[in-house]
């Protein structure tokens, strides 16, 4: 070697990294987006869809910050992933935000992470402040950080899911529902009010919005090679649904019952939706195929049995749509999609709501009295015909709470309540619900 | 804040350098004696006091110039080493550093934190790295390089040597920081969003000791008995991990009382305005009114009793708290010369003199009460403090930029005295093992030494990890538990004895104070930073003089 001069050996080297480069352009050349293009390494990551692009759309930041720490990734988010939780526990609600992304640049494709952080910053933080439009941007900040982590995470439907969960549940549902539902169209935080585009661009109710992520969750989860871990796919296709349900129940709840165009609109749109997509769907079980809408024919269950070359009986797959339709209380939505659309329903709630208002708000006794009473009867003449419905528990509190209602109004008048009411078999049939809710009437208003 | 800021004893400290210094000196006069007279037996005693005679000798000759001479070489040294490189990846940094810091939080003035940590941050760890190998390699090169020959062959003494490459590297390290130190400001008042610019400010805050009274409103005194426990002094546990602030209970007499001694009213009055702060944080027992925040009342009491010997009292009125904003105007009670109150118990409507009668002689009390029944609000000694005029951000950042000085001095006198008697990477590992001990285990080492740490010493906790028993257990009495806990008491005691050579870091980190918008302290933040780098720079210095004075320059 220490004969070759300067010149030559510079020769040499130049040789060697020609040489030494073939094999990288064959092996690691860039694919160009297109199939087949680039070298082995990039058709085998097309061909087996591994490569990030694939996943969901790229941050050019965590890229670079993966490649900044060289191979020291795993560290580096241990310590950020401590670093977090002394955040939380000492309340540094920015700095926490700050360390939550800095962990997703490095952890961008780990679903748990997305889970788990924008769980705790739209639950878990939100609780922690005091005021309600604060609680407010901290379930916006989980809700955004969950969507992100959908949008860089194409293939997992548990995230789009999850994005649904904070939209509908989260915000729907909170003790601060009230205030979170209309902030959600109308947010105090934005100069001049308005929606937020970022997770609300189309202002929409919280629960539709809710609905289209969940549809998204669902066609996620609809194509080959995905699945989802969080709960049985029957229960998991029924989000959409019961979204559109959430949302159809909210103008009883909210005692909206001037729109009743829309309120037996949005019901007939969920009894559907309901039996055409949910109850139409396919499932897996140990009896092959199923269907939860069957026909008086069972014409599906028997096309389903022709297509698996009568491997199940007729017998079997009833047992199974039966099984599959109690684990999802199927039969129960139906029926009420189907009866909460008519006007006497609608009618029946509007009295009870109206009674209630009366009780609470204005402490007109007899007006309450007289509407809690057409209430009950309207109620009554409904169970009537769908005797189901009274396994429903949100269905069984409304009617309870509107008896005690009621007896708190007798009471007030000065009258003991009669022996016989409306609803009194469901009084009688349900003694621990009842006697729960006359002692919350009793601690909120006496008597 | 989310700490506690108490100032420094000054005089306690230097007293407790007194001690440790004088102790450690005549270790060493005595080691340096016996090894004298062993190794030259009677002629020892000439010999050691002959050294004695040299070193006065040699620190009474001290000359400024070779000092600033050696001072210029090191600089010449270092910037041909290309550390000033380090600016390049400060500004490839800060170029992109937007990317992951922009809109981490929608609220613009929770985001103001985040910027000026990271700017502090980013200052830190690119100039102490830069300093720390600089310092420990310089010497130890020149000596492999024999290029140190060249300067120990004309009359420069050897104090001056260590002192020159002190100075040399501070200058080095204080022009980096000082240009990473203002781009960073600049970078941090543009990046910061428009709506949270007002939030750059350096409170000036004045605190005062606080204390509680139970719900029957019996105020807890200080009992520094036997049983005393800091929980007995404190409010109502609601159960939080982080246990800085201590609770009261709304709807009760349960008060907390911050209590402010010899105020500058004077000052105060000049200035026309009387600000107060507070940083409550909420906690509730029932929903309550959900889109309301609790409800709290400060009353001011003056201490100085009237002729009848009541004390005049003023409820302020009752405020919505804010809890965690960080925008100092949401919480800030500003009041004028002229206060209009309703009397307690009569109710009667009242005016006051603020300057004049309210804080007459200086000395009041502060009461804070939660107004809403079933419900807490939750405080700390720093949650509450009176705002004097508050001084401009650049004034809390540079001070800030100050703390890491101080700590880049302390790495590099270490540095440069480690490297004077051992080689390179030593010297590097050395001083980086002081500074992550320091940084991150002194309080571990205090907790050791001082026995409140549980768990026993590295034996105890040992034998417990292997036996599967957790800290709070007790080890079963037996002679195998004597023989572990003596063998851990020698290994204390060394701890002892060696925990004054690791200084503590952590109190030159003065980035919360600036990030959460106060105004870094003198006493409580930089005073004790300039204490403990002029506490080890002494030392520091005799060290290196003693072993270049014996440190063959042949042996590379």
């Amino acid at each position: 070697m220490t004969r070759l001069s300067s010149q030559q050996r510079k020769l040499a080297y130049l040789l060697a990294m020609i040489l030494l480069l073939a094999p990288i352009v064959y092996f690691g050349a860039p694919g160009d987006g297109t199939a087949k293009s680039g070298g082995q390494l990039s058709r085998l990551r097309d061909e087996y869809d591994l490569g990030e692009t694939s996943l969901g759309n790229v941050d050019p930041a965590s890229s670079t910050m993966n490649l900044v720490l060289l191979g020291l990734r795993g560290i580096a988010s241990n310590m950020l992933w401590q670093q977090a939780v002394v955040q939380k526990d000492k309340k540094d609600w920015a700095g926490l935000k700050a360390t939550v992304d800095s962990i997703v640049l490095l952890q961008p494709h780990f679903r748990q992470v997305w889970e788990f952080q924008g769980w705790n910053l739209a639950y878990n933080v939100s609780a922690e402040w005091d005021g309600v439009v604060d609680r407010y941007q901290w379930v916006k900040e989980g809700a955004k950080f969950m969507m992100l982590g959908a949008s860089r995470n194409h293939k997992y439907p548990e995230l789009y899911w999850e994005s649904g969960r904070i939209l509908g549940q989260k915000i729907g549902r909170a003790d601060e529902k009230k205030f979170f539902r209309q902030y959600f169209i109308d947010d105090p935080l934005l100069d001049g009010g308005g929606p937020d585009p970022a997770i609300n661009p189309d202002g929409k109710d919280n629960y539709l919005a809710a609905k289209d992520w969940f549809v998204i969750a669902n066609e996620v989860e609809a194509r080959p090679g995905i699945t989802q871990s969080r709960v049985a796919d029957v229960l998991f296709r029924s989000y959409p649904v019961r979204s559109q349900i959430d949302y159809a129940d909210t103008f009883q709840q909210e005692g909206k019952f001037e729109e009743i165009g829309r309120i037996q609109e949005a019901w007939e749109v969920a009894f559907d939706e309901l039996r055409n997509q949910w109850g139409a769907e396919r499932y897996m079980t140990p009896g092959g195929w199923v269907v939860m809408e069957v026909d008086e024919n069972n014409d599906v269950l028997h096309a389903i049995i022709q297509e698996e070359g009568n491997k199940f009986t007729l017998y079997d797959k009833l047992e199974w749509v039966d099984r599959r339709q109690k684990m999802c209380n199927y039969r129960y939505w139906r029926t009420r999609c189907l009866v909460e659309s008519r006007p006497e329903v609608i009618q029946a709630h509007k009295d009870l709501f109206e009674g209630k208002r009366a009780f609470i708000d204005r402490g007109d006794i007899q007006e309450a009295e007289t509407k809690l009473m057409a209430g009950l009867q309207g109620m009554e003449r409904i169970l009537a015909e769908f005797p189901e419905l009274e396994l429903e528990s949100n269905f069984r509190e409304e009617t309870l709470k509107s008896i005690v209602l009621w007896r708190g109004a007798k009471q007030a008048k000065g009258e003991e309540p009669p022996a016989t009411f409306p609803l009194k078999y469901l009084w009688d049939a349900y003694p621990e619900e009842a006697e729960g809710y006359t002692t919350l009437f009793r601690s909120l208003y006496g008597g | 804040m989310s700490f506690d800021v108490v100032d420094f004893n000054l005089w306690a400290g230097l007293l407790h350098f007194l001690q440790v210094f004088c102790g450690i000196a005549v270790v060493f006069l005595v080691a340096g004696f016996l090894i004298s007279l062993i190794q030259h037996g009677a002629g020892g005693v000439a010999g050691f006091l002959k050294g004695l005679t040299e070193f006065a000798t040699d620190f009474a000759r001290t000359s400024p110039q070779r000092i600033w001479a050696i001072c210029l070489l090191t600089w010449k040294e270092a910037t041909r080493r290309k550390a000033l490189y380090v600016f390049v990846i400060f500004a490839l940094l800060i170029m992109f550093a937007g990317w992951f810091l922009r809109n981490a939080v929608d609220r613009p003035e929770l985001q103001v934190k985040n910027y000026v940590s990271f700017v502090l941050t980013i200052i830190s760890w690119l100039s102490l790295p830069v300093v720390l190998l600089l310092s420990c390699w310089g010497l130890p090169t020149d000596i492999k390089n024999r290029s140190l020959h060249t300067v120990v062959t004309k009359p420069v003494r050897k104090h001056e040597l260590v002192l020159g490459r002190f100075l040399g590297y501070s200058l080095v390290g204080t022009v980096v920081l000082l240009v990473m130190g203002v781009v960073g400001y600049f970078w941090t008042v543009g990046q910061v969003p428009e709506a949270a610019r007002s939030e750059l400010i350096g409170r000036v805050p004045i605190y005062g000791n606080m204390s509680f009274s139970t719900r029957q409103g019996d105020r807890l005194k200080a009992d520094l008995g036997e049983n005393f426990k800091p929980d007995d002094m404190a409010g109502v546990n609601v159960g939080d991990i982080w246990e800085y602030r201590s609770y009261i209970e709304g709807g009760t007499k349960s008060r907390t009382f911050y209590d402010f001694k010899d105020l500058d009213v004077a000052a105060m009055k000049r200035q026309g305005e009387f600000r107060i702060e507070y940083n409550f944080e909420a906690f509730r027992s029932h929903k309550g009114e959900i889109d309301k925040s609790l409800l709290c009342r400060l009353t001011i009491e003056n201490q100085q009793p009237d002729a009848q010997g009541k004390k005049l009292r003023v409820p302020l009125p009752i405020f919505e708290v804010k809890e965690f904003s960080n925008r100092a105007s949401e919480k800030t009670i500003v009041l004028g010369e002229t206060i209009t109150y309703n009397e307690e118990g009569t109710n009667e409507i009242r005016t006051v003199n603020l300057f004049d009668d309210l804080l007459k002689g200086g000395n009041i009390t502060i009461e804070a009460q939660c107004l809403d029944p079933g419900q807490y609000l939750g405080m700390a000694r720093s949650d509450l403090y009176l705002r004097l005029p508050d001084r401009s951000f650049a004034a809390t950042y540079f001070r800030g930029v100050m703390g890491i000085w101080l700590q880049m001095l302390l790495i590099i006198v270490l540095g440069v005295t480690a490297s004077t008697f051992v080689k390179g990477p030593v010297a590097t590992l050395l001083t980086f093992g002081i500074l992550v001990v320091g940084g991150t285990l002194s309080e571990l080492m205090r907790a050791l030494v001082t026995g409140t740490q549980e768990g026993g010493g590295p034996f105890e906790s040992a034998y417990r990890m292997f036996m599967h028993l957790n800290p709070s257990v007790a080890v079963e009495a037996g002679p195998l538990t004597t023989i572990m806990q003596a063998v851990d008491s020698v290994a204390i005691g060394f701890l002892w004895t060696v925990q004054y050579l690791f200084p503590d870091f952590k109190i030159f980190n003065t980035t919360p104070y600036v990030a959460n918008g106060f105004l870094v302290p003198w006493k409580a933040a930089l005073l004790p930073g300039i204490a403990v780098t002029l506490a080890f720079v002494i030392p520091c210095l005799l060290l290196g003089y003693f072993a270049m004075k014996v440190r063959e320059m042949e042996a590379k």
